[in-house]
């Protein structure tokens, strides 16, 4: 009896073991929870990773509060000017990253992501960090104070790669953030514009693969 | 039945309380509209896609706030207005008073509303 119970245990210990190992080396991606979405770490993993591994695609990034109505609007009109009009098999890569400025939760996420009839990947970042990483990396900031980076919408060209903490400057940056409202260098989100501009880009790229 | 300057005071409540109310009215609209983004009260209530149609309608909050200043400026003219008549004290000077509390309420309501919305701005 022992020595049945022994060899059990042994088995098990073995595969704890071998499912460690497989996660070490990246054989296992990051946990998606039920509801669809990602956790976001104190170094953006998996957003990074999931970023990297999709050079070769024009990219989509979007940061947004899944509890804000201008957010949302932004989700929804972006995808009514592109994202639903788009094949299936366009080679389109988008990622949403929420964070909880203004009291967004992880049980919101469903309902903005709702909005998205296009695949996409969903991250939560709960401690807000990635906000502040990004804004940073864009470089955004209103009388040379910071500005945190939501309701931010971003398209990357297929070679973009994410080498720094925060991400690759982008091809076309929007916003919708009332602070950023005298920069020149970042527009106003107009989804049609932004459509325009990743269909652009979207384009450029097929005529580059043969 | 009433007299000319007492029939010319009640004219005028009527008149500066519906301005102030409309005023007080596209004022508080405006408020909802306007904070949708910084109040995170109306996903919770009314759910993502009407939060979505508020969101969409936002662009209305500068109209509604012009049309509750010019309502208000409606009130003050009639609050204030010299009544004539009222030379002699004959009319209800009482009620001219409480008109003016009302426009100023409202007047108070809508600057609220305009110091919220510059605050989403700084």
């Amino acid at each position: 009896m022992n020595d049945v119970l022994s060899r059990r245990a042994s088995l098990a210990l073995v595969a704890g073991v071998v499912t460690l190992v497989a996660c070490e080396r990246g054989g296992v991606r990051a946990a998606i929870s039920p509801d669809g979405f990602t956790t976001l770490d104190e170094h953006s993993q998996p957003l990074r990773d999931d970023f990297n591994r999709d050079v070769g695609h024009v990219r989509l990034l979007f940061l947004v509060d899944p509890i804000c109505p201008t957010c949302l609007r932004g989700l929804a009109d972006i995808d009514r000017d592109l994202l639903s009009k788009i094949p299936r098999n366009t080679t389109l890569k988008t990622y949403v990253v929420h964070e909880p400025v203004i009291g967004g939760t992880a049980r919101n996420i469903a309902g903005a992501a709702g909005l998205l009839h296009a695949p996409a990947r969903h991250y939560w970042n709960p401690t807000g960090s990635f906000g502040r990483i990004a804004g940073a990396a864009y470089d955004l900031h209103h009388d040379g104070r910071p500005v945190y980076a939501w309701d931010v919408w971003t398209i990357y060209g297929p070679d973009a790669v994410w080498k720094d903490a925060g991400p690759p400057a982008p091809l076309v940056l929007m916003h919708q953030l009332p602070s950023l409202a005298g920069d020149v260098r970042f527009s106003h989100l107009d989804s049609k514009r932004f459509a325009s501009d990743a269909l652009s880009s979207l384009t450029a790229h097929s005529k580059r693969v043969p | 039945m009433l007299d000319a300057p007492a029939a010319r005071t009640t004219g005028n409540g009527a008149r500066v309380i519906g301005a102030a109310s409309g005023a007080v009215g596209l004022g508080a609209l405006a408020a909802a509209l306007g904070t949708c983004c910084v109040a995170p009260w109306a996903v919770s209530i009314v759910g993502v896609a009407a939060a979505v149609a508020l969101a969409r309608l936002a662009y209305l909050e500068p109209i509604l706030l012009g049309g509750a200043a010019l309502l208000l400026g409606v009130a003050f003219y009639f609050a204030y207005r010299p009544l004539p008549a009222c030379e002699d004290g004959s009319c209800d000077r009482s009620s001219q008073r409480r008109l003016r509390r009302i426009a100023w309420f409202g007047a108070c309501v809508v600057t609220c509303v305009l110091v919220l919305t510059f605050l989403q701005y700084v």
